[in-house]
């Protein structure tokens, strides 16, 4: 059942240059990622547990749950080390991170979050939306103007006038 | 009460103009949001959550219950036309409905589906209202270990079916109970992990669903979703009727693919998704031509919708007897009955008739106005479209961070679901299946309670769970897909292994 969706690029970018054994150095790196990752999750919150009353198993405190999962955490990283899927698999087979994308669409949401008590719904939907479509290129700034304010106005007209959220449109 | 009386109730409720006007916004709703690519039923219900807080508790789940399997046909649609998959029930829809489409006969592809849907809801409705009533007598047997047990199985029932590495879907179960934990503990009233004062009720689901699933899918599908041309469409009714021998191949497929999806529907953990893969896989397994398959073969349609939606149907038995949710949209089913005031279990068919067989009645109801809606709609989906992506997708945020803000008034979710979609898009590269965290979010306190509780009733003896019968049973389940998949795997490769030494 071969499915590539949506046209994305398949050959994506590789790492260094490859070594004796075909995979490169920061392929290899990479792989004790996963691994390594959980066990450090896992560490964390065991140890964080472990200042919360842990209690005994037939009364069990608030730490105890959250501690067994965390040692089960650290296990299944070790396993996840030991296992062959952890290493064969970093390919390069991967589309590229957009980071544009990224960028632009977190700034998007920091925005929203940052105005709508500050400024108002208005401005944040406005710069949300702005701050958003930037991350299409070529980027079009008069028509993300445009779009952005349509969805102010779409968007006050629904939420605020419709449902009737309780936010402030703008902040005056 | 007995069946015919009680389905008269429902047939009455769901027929009354209020309710049957909910359940035609439901399916409407939930359509254009299944379409939405990115945007699934777990999106939409998560939106719509907050304005089911203004109806009575029948209405919304009414409503509910529409946009879900409203949802999956409007994934459909988006999958058939476009190939982005709008739910992940519909992935294996593009499968064959892509390339059917791609032949110029995606009005084709579109009616089959709906049918096939429609099939599979009757199917599934049919074993709901037989099944309903023993299984929830059945269900009063069940104590705490029994839940916990049964959570269990249902928890690590989801994680294997996912695809690829089933260390990691565990591993990412587990982290999702962890960030489920986050908040007040309820017996003690002690702050776990809180690290801003918001959190002390804990994380908000709507946020991690949101920023997991439609955040983390827009990161991905920008530069490359608009660099995707136009189909070309045929709008002529011939073109949009199947062939006579399509139909002929109709009905097998259909009561395969209904009986596969009654089955996993019915098993909490699993659901609409798993459904769909593993009728597909039964298609093209006991097809005469599976090298056919990927060509736009009717079968590889039919099988899958048709399971879908009754795995879709049959998933409210363990919600609404059980209280055991089936996956995570029924999770969030589960909270909107909570949050309504119902607690869904073996009595709420006697405490809450109206509603229960109300709501089943309306999945008849629903499910066949979604095939009639559909018919003269289908020109007006295809042509709907053909909005850019660089349109749709600054839309698709604008509801997020409104829904999510406007669910607690909370800065705090926002930035949550920006935190959960960058960790989707990572986890994903790193081929960490997102989905299981997420049913261990919404889930892993329910363990934790019954796990607590049996512990409490038992003083503190493990083997509780085994010694019970019942309980028995759901951990040697448990077990069993735990173990057996890389059991069986590693003796594959060991008689391959032998095999290839010995030519």
């Amino acid at each position: 059942m071969e499915l590539s969706l949506g046209g994305r690029d398949m050959a994506g970018a590789s790492g260094k240059r490859s070594g004796a054994t075909g995979r490169s150095w920061r392929c290899r790196m990479l792989g004790w990622l996963p691994g390594g990752v959980m066990m450090l999750v896992g560490g964390s919150i065991a140890a964080t547990a472990w200042g919360y009353d842990l209690g005994s198993i037939d009364n069990m405190g608030p730490g105890f749950f959250p501690f067994v999962l965390g040692l089960v955490l650290v296990g299944l990283g070790v396993a996840e080390l030991f296992s062959a899927s952890g290493k064969a698999e970093v390919s390069s087979e991967r589309p590229p991170v957009n980071w544009r994308a990224i960028c632009c669409i977190s700034s998007s949401l920091l925005a929203f979050a940052l105005l709508i008590n500050s400024a108002g719904l208005l401005p944040a939907i406005f710069i949300g939306v702005y701050l958003a479509m930037l991350s299409e290129r070529p980027v079009r700034w008069i028509s993300a103007l445009l779009y952005s304010s349509a969805l102010t106005a779409f968007g006050y007209v629904v939420f605020i006038l419709g449902l009737g959220l309780p936010v402030s449109a703008v902040w005056w | 009460m007995d069946l015919l009386s009680s389905l008269q109730l429902g047939l009455a409720t769901a027929l009354a103009p209020e309710n049957l006007i909910y359940a035609l916004i439901g399916v409407l709703l939930g359509q254009i949001v299944g379409v939405l690519p990115g945007v699934g039923a777990l999106t939409a219900i998560s939106l719509l959550l907050p304005v089911t807080f203004y109806l009575d508790p029948t209405q919304s789940m009414i409503m509910l219950a529409g946009i879900y399997y409203g949802s999956q046909y409007g994934g459909s649609i988006a999958s058939i036309l476009l190939r982005l998959p709008g739910t992940p029930s519909s992935v294996v829809t593009c499968f064959e409905g892509y390339p059917m489409a791609q032949q110029g006969r995606p009005g084709v592809a579109l009616l089959l589906a709906s049918v096939a849907s429609l099939f599979g809801s009757v199917v599934g409705l049919t074993i709901l209202i037989a099944g309903a009533l023993p299984l929830s007598r059945f269900a009063l047997n069940f104590g705490a270990p029994e839940y916990c047990a049964l959570v269990l199985m249902g928890m690590i029932g989801a994680s294997i079916v996912s695809n690829g590495s089933q260390l990691r879907a565990i591993a990412m179960m587990v982290l999702g109970i962890l960030l489920g934990l986050v908040g007040t503990d309820i017996n003690s009233g002690a702050y776990r992990f809180v690290v801003v004062d918001e959190l002390a009720d804990g994380i908000s689901l709507v946020a991690v669903a949101m920023g997991l699933f439609g955040v983390s899918e827009i990161f991905s599908s920008i530069g490359t979703a608009s660099r995707r041309g136009k189909i070309p469409l045929s709008l002529k009714l011939r073109d949009l009727m199947p062939t006579r021998d399509e139909w002929r191949r109709f009905l097998k497929p259909g009561s395969r693919g209904a009986a596969i999806g009654s089955a996993f529907g019915t098993l909490p953990g699993t659901g609409a998704a798993i459904a769909s893969f593993v009728a597909y896989a039964m298609e093209k397994r006991i097809s005469r031509h599976p090298e056919k398959f990927g060509t736009g073969q009717p079968e590889g349609l039919i099988a899958p919708e048709s399971s879908n939606n009754a795995a879709s149907i049959t998933g409210f038995i363990p919600t609404l007897t059980l209280g055991i949710p089936g996956d995570a949209v029924m999770a969030l089913m589960l909270g909107a009955l909570i949050i309504n005031g119902i607690v869904p279990g073996p009595t709420v068919m006697t405490d809450h008739p109206t509603l229960f067989w109300g709501v089943i009645a309306s999945f008849l109801v629903g499910n066949v106005l979604l095939v009639l809606i559909n018919l003269p709609l289908i020109k007006l989906w295809v042509r709907f479209l053909s909005i850019p992506y660089w349109a749709l997708y600054p839309g698709v945020l604008l509801f997020v961070s409104i829904g999510v803000y406007s669910f607690r008034n909370s800065v705090v979710d926002v930035y949550t679901t920006l935190i959960f979609g960058l960790l989707g898009t990572m986890l994903s590269r790193l081929s960490f299946p997102p989905a299981p965290m997420l049913l261990g979010f919404i889930l892993g306190p329910m363990l934790e309670e019954y796990l607590r509780r049996s512990m409490l009733l038992y003083d503190g003896d493990l083997t509780v769970f085994f010694t019970r019968p019942l309980s028995a049973v759901f951990m040697v389940g448990a077990c069993l897909l735990l173990f057996l998949p890389p059991i069986s795997g590693w003796i594959r490769r060991h008689r391959t292994a032998r095999q290839t030494r010995s030519a």
